[in-house]
């Protein structure tokens, strides 16, 4: 355990590591399955580091990022089928959108609910939401929408799963390092103060109510992008996948892969996308060994499986 | 019209009324640990297929169908709490709600494995014949549930008040150091109390099966989390207001769902929550500080 600790130090070589083996990893294998198991690995990790940034490090329990997601890919979906805008423009509406009715959100309940109750709160947010996708026709009802075009950047257009990985892969990375700066930030430290300890965050100047809207709405514009990617990638999208269960499973995510590490969310999104894949020949039984490996993580490892680690910094304790 | 609405408000009533005793058994557990137990809705369906099982392969009759169920579901209760609250007592409220998700989920998967994914009809109990007061009809079945529900409710009330346990469990709830000062193992008390909660679920579950003859493995999670939502409509704390809250919810989806759309019956359960959460996050039953039931 010692050596590892000490392997992760040299920060920089095994950064240099990970990335070179994710850039060269469609040249050694572009196997289909392969490479969908890796795109629905990276957006779920762009998924994880978004609520790992709210609830590891502003200390907000939510369940509805489930919804903040299915807003990303609804509107993507949307704007996609029926105006044939190019995806430069839409995958940042689709952030937008999913953060501004995040902020809202946060801005209604944040006053008055705290803790279990926010979390609660956010998970009716999912139920509303997932009943008007089902009710309302301009969100295609039950059957979903299908039919969503391919992102084209430069007269290239996104289809193959080669493509789609480099594509996934670079708004993970920049999720990533955008997180970790916002984390070192003013912003970060004072989401920090929040988790440690609200009223004392409040007494060092830091305006609670505000951050805790701002923590929300940066998490719900990174599930945006994340959203947004998965509708393009599914071409086809559902209200069934936004329900509670999916934002259930993000956060086991995050709890399985470490507390307050971004990486561990990362590593949290891969068990849980390869898992199932896995285990498909098991059928119903699968379920079944999710709940047991969260339950064992919470009972044996309730720190999580990967230890705290930044990719970018060194953080001095 | 004015017959249609008590027909509808009489089987809105029954949902509420079982939503009310999951609901209760949820407070309890809140009461007591200050932890949200995701997995008591599918105690709650665990308990609706032992009560099945009791039916189909023993031939018991209602009220044998009820205590077997009741008691299956106890023990369920029990074992939960012994293995996966207690051992993390000393952990976050987020670790506690998270493994108790985890439960659900096992739960919840091992009876799709066990019953499918299908509806399972459940025998008749009761022969249901109509039973009228003057323009009105009503169903025996729905008497009986009735019936069931407020001796359920009462007997609660008598255990929780007028018995050694109850008085325990009470003062185990209001403040557990002083409860250990005064001699209670608070051990105990959590697991009887758990117990407690999950006959409750137990029998709603049975109720469930008996009022639609029809019960199914997804059935905590839909019944369940509104269940929630009536312990939140009442105050979570208070024992009379989360089967006011039952009630209300069960009528407020019933005439919803009649009047409305019944598309929309989880959207108007969900809507009156986010209001209640906002305009009155304690819940519509004020909870004296100084006395949680």
């Amino acid at each position: 355990m010692k050596n590892f600790k000490n392997i992760l130090h040299y920060k920089r070589v095994t950064n240099c590591i990970i990335l070179a083996a994710l850039f060269i990893a469609p040249l050694i294998t572009s196997d289909p399955y392969f490479m969908r198991l890796a795109v629905l690995t990276l957006i779920y990790s762009i998924l994880s580091m978004s609520l790992c940034l709210l609830i590891d490090f502003t200390g907000i329990v939510s369940l509805g990022h489930a919804a903040l997601f299915g807003i990303g890919a609804y509107v993507t979906a949307i704007l996609g089928t029926k105006t044939g805008l190019p995806f430069w423009f839409i995958l940042p509406i689709s952030a937008i959108s999913s953060s501004l009715i995040a902020s809202f959100f946060g801005f209604i309940t944040f006053k008055s609910l705290k803790g279990i109750y926010f979390a609660l709160a956010s998970w009716a947010l999912v139920e509303i939401l997932r009943a008007v996708y089902m009710n309302v026709d301009f969100f295609g009802g039950t059957n979903g929408i299908r039919g969503i075009p391919e992102p084209t950047i430069f007269g290239f257009s996104i289809t193959s799963d080669v493509s789609f990985y480099y594509f996934a892969l670079f708004f993970s990375i920049l999720s990533l390092v955008s997180i970790e700066r916002l984390l070192i930030s003013r912003i970060g430290r004072a989401w920090m103060a929040i988790r440690e300890d609200q009223i004392v965050a409040g007494v060092m100047g830091v305006n609670v109510f505000l951050f805790q809207i701002v923590s929300f709405g940066v998490s719900a514009f990174y599930a945006g992008i994340g959203g947004s990617i998965y509708a393009y990638y599914e071409i086809y999208i559902s209200p069934n996948v936004f329900s509670i269960w999916e934002s259930i499973f993000l956060v086991c995510m995050v709890l399985v892969g470490g507390k307050k590490s971004l990486p561990g969310a990362i590593v949290g999104a891969a068990i849980f996308t390869i898992l199932p894949e896995l285990l498909r020949g098991v059928g119903q039984f699968r379920m079944i060994i999710y709940g047991l490996i969260l339950f064992l993580t919470i009972i044996y490892r309730p720190k999580g499986l990967i230890p705290p680690y930044w990719f970018l910094y060194e953080i001095k304790r | 019209m004015v017959k249609v609405l008590i027909d509808q408000i009489s089987s809105s009533l029954v949902i509420g009324f079982t939503y009310a005793l999951v609901a209760l058994g949820f407070n309890l557990i809140f009461g007591i640990l200050g932890i949200i137990h995701f997995a008591h809705f599918e105690v709650y369906m665990v308990g609706a297929f032992i009560g099945l099982m009791g039916a189909i392969y023993f031939k018991m009759n209602i009220v044998f169908v009820f205590l077997f169920a009741m008691l299956g579901a106890g023990i369920l209760g029990i074992f939960i709490e012994k293995i996966a609250f207690k051992p993390i007592r000393q952990e976050s409220t987020e670790s506690q709600l998270f493994a108790s998700i985890a439960i659900a989920i096992i739960l919840q998967n091992t009876g799709l494995m066990v019953w499918g994914t299908e509806w399972t009809p459940f025998p008749e109990l009761i022969i249901s014949a109509p039973i009228s007061l003057g323009i009105f009809q009503f169903s025996n079945l729905q008497i009986a549930i009735f019936g069931i529900v407020i001796l359920l409710l009462v007997s609660l009330r008598l255990i929780l008040f007028n018995t050694k346990i109850g008085i325990a469990v009470r003062a185990v709830s209001f403040n557990r150091d002083a409860a250990i000062l005064m001699g209670i193992n608070p051990d105990t008390i959590i697991s009887i109390s758990f117990g407690f909660a999950s006959m409750l679920a137990g029998a709603a579950g049975v109720i469930m099966g008996m009022y639609y003859h029809m019960i199914y493995p997804l059935m905590g999670s839909t019944t369940g989390l509104k269940a929630f939502v009536a312990v939140v409509i009442g105050g979570i704390g208070s024992l009379p207001g989360s089967v006011a809250g039952g009630i209300i919810l069960g009528l407020a989806e019933g005439l919803g769902a009649a009047y409305i759309s019944s598309t929309w019956r989880d959207g108007i359960a969900f809507s009156i929550f986010i209001l209640v959460l906002l305009f009155k996050p304690s819940g519509l039953f004020k909870v004296k500080s100084d006395e949680k039931f």
